[in-house]
């Protein structure tokens, strides 16, 4: 490994023996090391680009407040800047989270997600189209309560964002796991473009990018913190048609000792 | 002196439009790449303020493409 910590290869001797073996080996492990600096690498680039929008438009709007100050209207810019401030707040905190997903610090201890889908569901009375529970099977998962409470909140945001008329949700149990369904009536995504929605700062080049009606665009790491924590929980995430929409689909494995 | 400012975040193009109206520019927005290309295409503009990362067409496609008389996509 060289002092700037690129990977590179070992010389693979043609004799099949343990160092031809142990060569490969660690081959494989460089190249697995090298996969994951370059995705940290543009992760630091993407976040740093990310960063940069809202901070260029508060000191663009900052700016020209104190070059133009009459005849301004103050209380608009306020709320401008304000928006941006909570677009960079949302940001840093879905990085934060995004590292203590990365690094497994989870406090996980036995979590009712069908309480969690009630009590995150209630926020959203005031939503630009109703949420509402199709149904809520008792589901217990070795869960951490924040980390699940986030999972669904980014979801049900991106689905609010995007629905025309309403988001479902369901929770049930299904052959020991738990199935959290949000699904909304939106314009959906194309299936190649599935896999390529959970990337941090996916940009899906359709209908449904990543700005809703009324500009409020999420911080682009919604999807990404989505599948790092029903991985960090042993679970799994899929997109799927909802026809109309898009239909989310996680599964975590129930608690044995609960179900 | 017209002035065509092609930025995706609505808040940014608003601020540059207000401040640039204030010293006496005439400022048009567009939202994304295409509608740029064809405003600057059209417009008449002295000067272009083009963001780099835009939906539907990069900036430097805009900039490339304008350059090149290339008409804008559908």
């Amino acid at each position: 490994m060289t002092q700037t910590g690129v990977p590179r290869d070992l010389p693979v001797p043609p004799a099949r023996d343990e160092v031809r073996s142990l060569a490969v080996t660690l081959n494989d492990m460089l190249s697995r090391l090298a996969d994951a600096q370059q995705r940290q690498r543009d992760l630091v680039s993407d976040t740093a680009h990310e960063l940069r929008s809202p901070i260029a438009s508060i000191r663009a709007q900052l700016e020209v407040a104190l070059d133009h100050p009459d005849g301004l209207d103050w209380p608009a810019t306020a709320r401008d800047v304000h928006a941006d401030t909570l677009r960079l707040a949302r940001l840093t905190e879905d990085l934060l989270l995004l590292a203590r997903l990365d690094g497994q610090h989870l406090r996980r201890r036995p979590t009712d997600l069908d309480a969690v889908c009630g009590s995150v569901v209630a926020r959203y009375g005031t939503a630009r189209v109703p949420v509402l529970v199709k149904a809520a099977e008792p589901c217990v998962v070795a869960g951490d309560p924040d980390a699940m409470s986030r999972l669904l909140v980014n979801l049900l945001d991106n689905a609010v964002r995007h629905a025309a008329g309403q988001v479902c949700v369901s929770v049930r149990a299904e052959d020991g796991w738990a199935v959290l369904t949000v699904s909304d009536d939106g314009p959906g995504i194309p299936a190649a473009d599935a896999e390529r929605a959970f990337g941090r700062f996916a940009r899906l080049d359709d209908a449904r990018n990543r700005t809703g009606e009324g500009g409020s665009a999420g911080s682009g790491l919604g999807p990404a913190i989505v599948r790092s924590s029903a991985e960090a929980h042993g679970g799994s995430v899929s997109l799927g048609d909802a026809g109309p929409g898009l239909r989310a689909l996680v599964r975590l494995p129930l608690d044995e000792r609960f179900a | 002196m017209r002035v065509l400012v092609v930025e995706d975040e609505q808040r940014l193009a608003s601020a540059v439009r207000r401040g640039l109206t204030a010293e006496g520019f005439a400022v048009d927005v567009a939202r994304d790449g295409v509608d740029g290309l064809h405003l600057a295409r059209e417009g008449q503009y002295d000067a272009v303020v083009l963001d780099l990362m835009l939906p539907g067409l990069a900036g430097h496609r805009v900039h490339a493409a304008a350059d090149r008389g290339v008409a804008p996509p559908r």
